[in-house]
């Protein structure tokens, strides 16, 4: 009788351990791997990207005849809203947890992210592993509709070639949501997000027809970075402007150069095998001061000019050019930052505030007219580590 | 009488300080001092030591003897088991807070469509076990989860340490030492070590390992890991982040990835939790039932421990009808009603007890004179 009863207890322990109350079944749940959000009038309008599960398999990786995600879209008062109307649309219930990436068209953003942050930090599905990129000239519901052959599912392709580019070209950022509302409420710095734009005929992009070419005609494309007043989007940063950001944020991982041969005609690229940033900020006379030094190791990748590598004086006079080149452009971006925008993007007023937090708690008020007006030193110091196996350029024909 | 061996009532003592802390202090530090919220889990730490001291002075003063026995010792039959009792309701108390507040964050955060009277019940049930089996069984089975509780806590602190961002911690003491040392003060009050002088009596004293001893070591280890925990959420998510997430250290977890295939652990974390937290409450339960048993003139708290434990889950549905008032509570009122228990009168006794045996021993003098 015990021994019945204990066996009993433990059958009783199982059913109530498995918290079945809570299960999700994989055939029940439809993966969301991107989400768009754009604005009508005041309502949202969300678009999600689902995969569908019996075309992303390697065996059926062949079969064109349906695609290998969904796009639906739903308009609604809040993003939460929309959400649970999706279902109207869909078949299984969404899930979140592995979304990938959240795209906010720039007119959004213009108005302002801030609100449309809270559902995202708030739900328990949702993580933070996923990175948030702004539309260019386009809506979000758009990019979430293109289709990509190399990685089947798009939002996937976003994902990784957003870490791809980031590691390999440095003008992207790889921005997590829980960073963007920490750079939103830093009060010296400000956030700037990956723009992502539709390159060729968007209605050709949305056919599977795309993905049947050898040269797609419509591709999702990286370009520039967005930046941001508080939560609203201001302006773009080109592709320089954007390189350097991520130099003095000291968020490049490699990254290549081209510049002018020193003293001859050409150019010449090199690759930036590492580089560390550091900015320091003082405040001397009540005058705010900062200084940026940066600190780039480079490889010679390409040689258009005529340069003897094996000479130690060469490498100097390469990395002498490299250095007063890429000043010039480090300092040209941040002075139009200052005269053209006075936003803060450089985290500048952070390193005020870490250097002097009495200062900073009279000043942060006034920082943008501060930040106008404030005195940028750049040390730029280029070691050229490595030649490549080649020592001279391919010898070639002198234009008389 | 069951006892435990020094060891285990360290363990218990590790387990208990890392408890429900993990999850609520960084985020209130941050919210009161911003980036300095480490140096206030520091303060935190001094703080507890220094009520851990006038425990072990207790301990040795009365060897043998749990708290509420001390209580009756030194105030005389009514007013001790006044504040006995009064002991008793703290502990309670304390436990369906814990209870609450476990509930709540599975709630929130893992399982939200499971009716939270359901996961308090299922816990409850774990508990109720636990001290069926008494001191000895749920002291070794600490003992067994400790390894399991320190590989993780290891684990998710190797990986997250490639996350670190040693400038969100600067400048530090931005707004001078005394909101730093005012929110350490506020947030020693939530490892109630107390409970712990309770089951003192338990332990198997063996030479140099004492339980006051173990207590000591025990409540350092636990409040260094609270240190570093804290340290990592301000240096990962910075401190607005830390401030406004309800859990920030289950965000933390969460963020962890490396090389693609190392990430979504933050089961890892929940078992630490669970673990932790099961242990927080069979000891401040334990400590409650103790005082009852001896207030009572019981001679075993085996029959008070299912009715107990039922109030307890009972309760813990209905005494905060939402997260709101609950984390008011813990802002607001917690502090001075808790200190009053693990710091304020455990000092008194002390005093009453110095005085006592000052007068008694002039009494003595007079008397062989």
């Amino acid at each position: 009788m015990r021994y019945a009863i204990r066996w009993l207890v433990l059958l009783f322990c199982i059913m109530i351990l498995t918290s079945c109350w809570d299960r999700q079944e994989l055939n029940e749940i439809a993966i969301v791997v991107g989400m768009g959000v754009d604005k009508i009038d005041d309502d949202i309008l969300l678009s999600v990207q689902i995969v569908n599960p019996g075309n992303v398999a390697a065996q059926t990786a062949g079969s064109l005849e349906s695609a290998p995600v969904i796009t639906y879209t739903q308009r609604g008062k809040s993003i939460f809203e929309a959400i649970r109307k999706l279902t109207k649309l869909s078949s299984r219930k969404l899930y979140y947890s592995h979304l990938r990436i959240v795209v906010f068209s720039e007119q959004v953003a213009k108005e302002g992210i801030s609100p449309l942050l809270d559902f995202l930090a708030r739900d328990h599905e949702l993580r933070t592993d996923y990175y948030v990129l702004i539309s260019r000239n386009t809506e979000a519901q758009h990019i979430l509709e293109i289709t990509t052959l190399m990685d089947r599912i798009p939002a996937n392709k976003l994902f990784s070639s957003l870490e791809t580019s980031h590691w390999a070209w440095a003008a992207t950022g790889k921005v997590t949501i829980d960073r963007l509302i920490e750079l939103i409420a830093m009060e010296g710095d400000e956030a700037v997000l990956t723009g992502i734009i539709i390159k060729g005929d968007m209605q050709e992009g949305e056919t599977m027809e795309n993905t049947h070419r050898l040269a797609l005609r419509t591709l999702l494309q990286y370009d520039g970075m967005a930046f941001f007043k508080k939560d609203k989007l201001v302006g773009w940063l080109n592709e320089d402007a954007s390189k350097v950001y991520n130099y003095i944020k000291n968020s490049v991982i490699s990254s290549v150069g081209v510049y002018a041969c020193p003293e001859q005609e050409g150019e010449m690229t090199v690759e930036v095998t590492d580089a560390k940033s550091r900015v320091k900020g003082m405040v001397r006379n009540n005058q705010p001061k900062v200084k940026v030094s940066l600190n780039i190791e480079v490889n010679v990748g390409e040689l258009e000019c005529s340069m003897d590598l094996t000479q130690e004086h060469t490498l100097q006079q390469i990395e002498l050019t490299l250095e007063e080149s890429f000043k010039k452009v480090v300092e040209d971006t941040i002075a139009e930052m200052q005269t053209k925008y006075q936003i803060d993007i450089f985290g500048f007023g952070e390193a005020i505030h870490r250097a002097n937090p009495s200062y900073w708690l009279e000043h942060k008020e006034e920082w943008s007219e501060l930040f106008a007006k404030l005195d940028v030193q750049v040390d730029m110091d280029f070691h050229v580590r490595a030649i490549g196996g080649f020592n001279r350029s391919v010898p070639m024909q002198k234009e008389e | 009488m069951r006892h435990i061996h020094p060891r285990q009532y360290m363990i218990l003592t590790v387990l208990y300080t890392i408890g429900t802390s993990l999850l609520i202090i960084p985020s209130l530090l941050a919210t009161a001092v911003e980036h300095d919220a480490w140096l206030g889990a520091v303060f935190t730490a001094v703080f507890n030591m220094l009520y851990v001291f006038v425990y072990v002075l207790l301990l040795q003063r009365f060897p043998g003897l749990s708290l509420v026995q001390i209580a009756e010792k030194l105030l005389g039959k009514w007013l001790g088991s006044v504040v006995a009792w009064l002991y008793i309701s703290f502990f309670l108390l304390l436990a369906v807070l814990l209870l609450q507040f476990l509930g709540q964050f599975i709630h929130t955060s893992i399982l939200p469509s499971t009716p939270v009277w359901f996961i308090y019940f299922t816990f409850m049930i774990v508990i109720v076990i636990g001290l069926a089996y008494g001191v000895e069984a749920y002291g070794r089975s600490a003992e067994l989860f400790f390894p399991i509780v320190l590989l993780f806590l290891g684990l998710i602190m190797i990986a997250l340490v490639f996350e670190i961002d040693v400038s969100r911690m600067r400048p530090i003491g931005e707004r001078g030492m005394s909101p730093i040392l005012l929110s350490g003060l506020k947030m020693s009050t939530f490892q109630e070590q107390i409970c712990l002088m309770m089951l003192a009596p338990l332990v198997a004293n063996k030479g140099k390992q004492t339980a006051a001893r173990a207590l000591v070591v025990g409540t350092a280890i636990g409040l260094l890991v609270l240190i570093a925990i804290t340290l990592l959420t301000i240096l990962i998510l910075g401190s607005y982040n830390t401030a406004h997430f309800v859990y920030p250290v289950y965000v933390l977890v969460k963020k962890i990835s490396i090389g693609d295939f190392f990430q979504r652990i933050e089961i890892l974390m929940i078992a630490i939790w669970f673990l932790t937290v099961f242990v927080k409450i069979v000891v401040t339960m334990h400590a409650g039932l103790i005082g009852m048993t001896q207030t009572l003139n019981l001679k075993s708290c085996k029959p008070l421990i299912l009715p107990v434990g039922l109030l307890i889950a009972i309760y813990a549905m209905i005494v905060f009808p939402n997260t709101a008032t609950f984390f008011e509570f813990g802002r607001e009122s917690w502090f001075s009603y808790a200190l009053s228990f693990i710091f304020v009168l455990p000092v008194s006794f002390l005093i009453v007890d110095i005085v006592k045996r000052f007068v008694g021993s002039l009494f003595k003098h007079e008397v062989s004179e």
